[in-house]
């Protein structure tokens, strides 16, 4: 990993501590990581940085999560094929999500009751190894 | 003989001789005396023959005289004869008369005595008859009282049917309606005079929310099974106008003394506003489970990190704390998704994923992650399936939340050494299985347990949300109450149902049918 550049992640979490330990964790991964606090801050930042992969919350405030994959995915070539990570609650979007991912081929979630940082991590590499 | 005395008896008869010519000659002086005598004798015996004679003479008319006499004494005596005849009868006829009217006499005495009877009796009836007079005099009144709150009651039930919230209707055994209150009007668009005696099925219908197809008639069900039947979950009313509305419904068969059915009465009501309640309670509920959510997630992840040493070594004894805080944030991160599930369910948006599973094998799957609980509590599972034809298509997440939150339940209440036993089986549309006739052909799982049952007085509770029954609250603290009330939401919505039997300190038996063909239907569509 030392002489690669390293691989930027993107995450979009608008809850302090979870945006801090996500950020710590793919740091400590060996990953270089940008935080965004919502979908307008994300869609701002990714479109300037052009992350490798990014990893969002879903329900934020100012633009939610959707909103922002959906912009990005019409806002250029890159947008449009940027691996996507959602991570979901199984909160009341539940079904806008699933017909939303099925529309996106690389765009994944999580379902949080499931996962751990293990496992988001796990899916990450998974993600940019393909890439 | 001697000489002597010979001689002497000649001088005897000598002498005898003239003593005998003296006598001749003295009887013939006599005789001829007699004979003078005698010749006066004759004349006086010729006068008296002739006195004789007209004495004779004069006899002969005194005898005729008498024989006249005699004849006529004998007409007198015959006379005499015939009136003693007569006074003989008269006679007769008096002792007859007499005895009649002895016997007369007694039977007036009788009738007297009886007479005499009756008039007490009609003394005492006449007293009675009084009597009854001042009862029914006061049973009169009491009638009349009787009568009067009846009437009050007449016009106070009318008065509360009219005015009662609910939507009323009645049906007669043949399911015409006779009875519909104001509010049925409101709510259904139809005038009373429009339905009466016309039969329900003909303008009151319901459909399912879901597909528009009229719903599962429960009038009849009523009717037939002579049970309370509720309706189905998310019923629509096609009102008058064509539009529809949200309602309730139960209907209770009438039942005349014992056990004769003689209609059914059907209450429902618009539950347009519980429903948006409803909603925004589930809408508030999904907010703040998710709230509550992120709090427990953070809690969990930096959990995570710390056990993994990115804060730094720790020690054994601060790894099992972690672990115990990680643990309980486990716990309070699965009641809140069970709360987001619910609202999910409630709020409409739980949309089924449906997929192609081997249902046998997928019941086995949940009975082995269960594997650890049945061990700790020592407890012999017994399994029983039927012959798999094919393979259902089916919400695998749903199915799995109902079948292990049953046989949970059954781990929880059935004691160390305990039997559970899961049968499966395929079943068709109008059988029945304890109590309950099968609304859809479908598979029926049954989950029994000889654990402590569920008591009598809060059987109809138990689907209910947050309702925990009383035994279970005493042995076991834990539980949310949410779990059956989960297995009967999702089953209402994949268009199944469960249902149960039990008894006290025996154990219970829980059994439910999601449906097979219908699924596979949908999905072949789409």
């Amino acid at each position: 990993m030392k002489n690669e550049k390293k691989k930027t992640i993107l995450v979009v979490e608008d809850e302090p501590a979870l945006l801090k330990v996500y950020a710590e964790q793919m740091n400590a991964e060996g990953f270089s990581v940008l935080q965004a606090i919502n979908g307008q801050d994300g869609f701002d930042i990714a479109m300037k940085e052009k992350p490798d992969l990014i990893l969002t919350d879903i329900l934020m405030p100012v633009m939610d999560g959707l909103t922002m994959m959906q912009k990005l995915r019409k806002a250029d070539a890159w947008g449009k094929n940027v691996p996507i990570i959602l991570l979901t609650n199984l909160s009341a979007d539940e079904e806008k999500i699933k017909r939303i991912v099925s529309e996106n081929l690389s765009v994944y979630y999580l379902v949080k009751m499931n996962w751990s940082l293990g496992a988001i991590v796990t899916k990450i590499k998974e993600q940019l190894a393909v890439v | 003989m001697d000489k002597k005395t010979g001689i002497s008896s000649s001088k005897e008869t000598i002498r005898r001789l003239k003593l005998l010519a003296k006598e001749k000659e003295n009887i013939r002086g006599k005789l001829v005396v007699t004979a003078k005598q005698l010749s006066l004798k004759a004349r006086e015996l010729a006068v008296i023959a002739r006195e004789k004679e007209s004495v004779r003479k004069k006899l002969a008319i005194v005898a005729k005289q008498l024989k006249s006499k005699a004849a006529q004494l004998a007409v007198t005596a015959k006379e005499k004869e015939l009136i003693r005849g007569k006074l003989l009868v008269t006679a007769r006829n008096f002792v007859t008369t007499a005895k009649e009217k002895e016997d007369v006499r007694k039977k007036l005495a009788i009738v007297a005595t009886q007479l005499k009877s009756k008039a007490s009796q009609l003394a005492l009836t006449a007293e009675e008859k009084e009597g009854v007079e001042k009862e029914l005099l006061v049973t009169v009144g009491e009638l009349n009282f009787k009568a009067e709150e009846l009437a009050i009651t007449i016009v106070k039930q009318e008065a509360i049917l009219a005015s009662i919230g609910d939507a009323v209707m009645a049906c007669d055994k043949d399911g015409n309606i006779i009875l519909f209150n104001r509010k049925a009007v409101d709510v259904t668009g139809f005038s009373d005079k429009e339905v009466m005696g016309k039969h329900y099925s003909h303008l009151i219908k319901f459909v399912r929310e879901s597909n528009d197809q009229p719903s599962h008639d429960f009038i009849a069900e009523a009717m037939k099974t002579g049970q309370k039947t509720e309706m189905a979950d998310n019923t629509l009313l096609l009102k008058k106008d064509g539009s529809r509305i949200p309602v309730a419904d139960s209907a209770e068969p009438i039942r005349y003394k014992k056990g004769v059915l003689i209609g059914c009465v059907i209450v429902f009501r618009d539950i347009t506003k519980e429903k948006e309640i409803d909603q925004a309670k589930s809408e508030f509920v999904s907010l703040t489970s998710h709230q509550l959510k992120t709090p427990a997630t953070i809690v969990s992840l930096y959990a995570e990190q710390l056990l993994k040493g990115y804060g730094g070594p720790i020690t054994e004894k601060q790894k099992e704390y972690i672990n115990e805080i990680r643990e309980a944030n486990q716990r309070m991160i699965d009641i809140v998704n069970t709360l987001l599930n619910i609202s999910r369910i409630e709020m409409g948006i739980f949309t089924m994923d449906l997929v192609p599973i081997d249902i046998i094998d997928f019941l086995k799957n949940v009975l082995k992650q269960l594997q650890t609980d049945f061990k700790a509590k020592q407890i012999v599972v017994t399994e029983e399936y039927h012959n798999l034809s094919q393979s259902i298509w089916i919400d695998k997440l749903m199915l799995n939340m109902v079948f292990s939150n049953l046989v949970s339940n059954a781990i929880r209440y059935t004691p160390k050494g305990g039997k559970i036993s899961i049968k499966s089986s395929a079943v068709n549309k109008g059988e029945k299985i304890n109590n309950k006739v099968l609304k859809d052909d479908g598979i029926l799982v049954s989950v029994s347990d000889n654990g402590c049952g569920i008591p009598i007085s809060q059987q109809n509770k138990i689907f209910t949300k947050f309702f925990r029954s009383d035994n279970a609250r005493n042995q076991h603290t834990d539980g949310t109450g949410l779990g059956l009330y989960i297995v009967k939401s999702i089953l209402d919505h994949m268009g199944g149902d469960v249902w149960f039997s039990s008894k006290e300190n025996e154990g219970t038996i829980f059994y439910f049918t999601f449906p097979s063909n219908k699924v596979k239907q949908k999905k072949d569509i789409g």
